[in-house]
């Protein structure tokens, strides 16, 4: 018996060192969605045969890793590391003007680590008790997203014109997903989000393009960066995120972390931004605001993440929120060796989920986090020399590419070009920012059901 | 003068030279295109057993490989156009807030609420007197 045990875990030991290493390789990488790389690594797992605590503590060590790196490229260079990087690009853009992109990548990965253990006993303790009223969130969610967009118009720089435009942007979404449907038969959600990632990039070219606009973006000279000192508060190799964080970013990681629970059924990058969105209503001093939403919101892409796994995993077995349905997907369905009859949730107990969830996570952070911790100063000194914005642009314009086709396939990129320039122009132009974009993108269906009575 | 001629613009936040752009830009796109096309072709043509979901997941990794190599291409042609410094007072922080849009005069009064931990570490980051100071700025303005 006990050497059953020992065998487990050190099959779950070395699935999390395995899914840790790999994932924070991948995490450097920017643009790999956790749905194209993470899924199909946890597939091959399952084909494979490994035992079913392996496959799990690998899929979570590659989530926790994969969402403490994709920091780096975020904060440093500006490129999205992945899907649920995107809506941090804009916060850690002004960081990095501030020469705080390095004070970023600390803050970001320390609050990921602290977001991620405390988002393991919230969500198992979740899924014990209050997993039925995930269906009520479900039919709320539209309204919810209608009300935060309203919310957040109004505090953009938009204002009034912003509100005005939630209307006329979700009639744009939803006619860009027709075209993606009626082209391959399914809707788009990648090309949605790299296109309104990328339309100040969009805005700007255009401008430069046209004569009329040209002076708008020309400039005599280079641009000048500053770099702050580093903030080493701690000695040795490994830091402590309790100490990096201060006692509101602390306690806002937890308040993501239960929220991220609550809305286990909702979209993950749309709970990122909702949670960044409600920081910065609540925060006034403006370094506190950025430094301490863009914190938490990095929290939360670990919380939501945990949440939609760990919850639909453990209470029910079945696919119920976004997360299970994509990157986490082989772990309710890979047949015949995971059916929804017969996957992880039949075959580990909730004990076991709690115990390999905190050390898949314990593994990654050990991996991830010194790491990022104490080379995030000279590697951002060594970006800022060597890595110019043509070069950042040039792999930012082959993800989109390569990210939309993906997707998509010609259309994909047609669509992601369209709502580049649409959303880029209302941004530059109007006010109307990315916050206000991403919730009217998840509002829409809800929005045009209500209004015009159609899907 | 060597700069001027390259007709620098500001892109997203940073300065690029328009043509470097121009070509950097196809080349990702291209190159791009091209590494996930033929990986896909490689994978389906000598790998035909491989599961579809496998097959597209590792066909994007050859197309990152592309943009990857696109962008390294570029970043070795042309060089990084960004004046770093690292001594305080290297930088003009005052026209970077100025670009924000903010209230320099309601920033600063925020500061006084702003918890002992955070200023604590704004001082540290050369950060507070910025804040601070252009309290003092606008008052010396308004008299």
């Amino acid at each position: 018996m006990e050497a059953d045990i020992l065998f487990q875990i050190a099959w779950g030991l070395g699935g999390a060192l395995l899914g840790a290493i790999i994932f924070v390789g991948v995490g450097l990488i920017a643009g790999t969605t956790e749905t194209a790389t993470i899924a199909p690594a946890t597939l091959l797992l399952v084909f494979i045969g490994v035992p079913p605590v392996a496959v799990f503590t690998f899929c979570m060590a590659a989530v926790v890793a994969k969402h403490l790196i994709h920091t780096i490229p975020t904060a440093l260079l500006g490129v999205p590391g992945d899907t649920l990087a995107v809506p941090m690009i804009e916060p850690c853009s002004i960081l990095r003007r501030l020469g705080l992109p390095h004070i970023a990548l600390q803050k970001m990965i320390s609050a990921g680590v602290l977001g991620a253990f405390i988002s393991v006993p919230i969500s198992i303790g979740f899924a014990l008790v209050l997993a039925p009223f995930g269906d009520v969130v479900k039919v709320w969610a539209g309204a919810i997203f209608t009300i935060v967009a309203v919310g957040v118009g109004y505090t953009s720089p938009g204002k009034w014109a912003s509100i005005a435009l939630i209307i006329p942007f979700t009639f744009f979404v939803q006619g860009l997903n027709k075209m993606a449907i009626a082209a391959t038969g399914g809707s788009v959600v990648i090309c949605v989000f790299l296109g309104i990632a990328m339309g100040p990039l969009f805005a700007d070219l255009l401008a430069a393009l046209s004569p009329i606009s040209r002076s708008r973006v020309a400039v005599d000279s280079p641009k000048t960066f500053w770099l702050a000192p580093d903030l080493k508060t701690w000695s040795g190799y490994f830091p402590n995120p309790l100490k990096i964080l201060s006692r509101k970013q602390k306690l806002y990681t937890f308040y993501a972390a239960i929220f991220s629970a609550i809305t286990f059924t909702a979209s993950a990058v749309g709970m990122t931004i909702i949670v960044g969105e409600v920081v910065r209503s609540k925060i006034k001093s403006f370094y506190e605001k950025v430094i301490t939403s863009v914190s938490v919101m990095n929290s939360a892409t670990e919380s939501t993440y945990m949440a939609e796994i760990l919850i639909p995993l453990v209470a029910f077995g079945l696919p119920l929120s976004s997360v299970a349905m994509g990157a986490a997907f082989p772990l309710f369905n890979a047949p015949p060796m995971m059916t929804p009859q017969h996957n992880l949730h039949h075959m580990m107990t909730t004990a076991q989920f709690f115990w390999y969830a905190l050390l898949a996570v314990a593994i990654a952070s050990i991996i991830a986090y010194p790491l990022a911790m104490n080379y995030a100063r000279p590697a951002s000194v060594w970006v800022m020399r060597n890595i110019s914005q043509e070069a950042v642009l040039t792999m930012f314009a082959g993800l989109t590419v390569v990210l939309s086709y993906f997707e998509a396939q010609g259309a994909g990129i047609v669509i992601t070009i369209l709502m580049g320039i649409f959303s880029g122009v209302l941004n530059k132009y109007f006010g109307f920012n990315v916050g206000v974009q991403f919730m009217s993108y998840f509002a829409a269906p809800w929005i045009i059901m209500q209004v015009f009575a159609f899907k | 003068m060597q700069e001027k001629q390259q007709d620098l613009l500001t892109i997203w936040g940073d300065t690029v030279a328009f043509k470097d752009l121009l070509v950097g830009l196809l080349l990702g796109g291209v190159l791009g295109f091209i590494s996930l096309k033929g990986g896909l072709w490689y994978l389906q043509t000598f790998h035909g057993s491989l599961e579809k979901g496998l097959v597209m997941g590792y066909g994007l990794i050859f197309g990152i490989a592309g943009c990857i190599a696109a962008g390294a291409i570029v970043a070795k042609r042309s060089k990084a156009k960004r004046i770093l410094m690292e001594e305080e007072g290297g930088i003009d922080l005052d026209s970077v807030l100025e670009s924000f849009q903010i209230n320099l005069q309601k920033e600063a009064e925020y500061l006084k609420e702003v918890p002992s931990d955070v200023i604590a570490e704004m001082h540290q980051l050369k950060l507070y007197e910025l804040f601070a100071g252009n309290l003092q700025h606008s008052k010396k303005g308004g008299e």
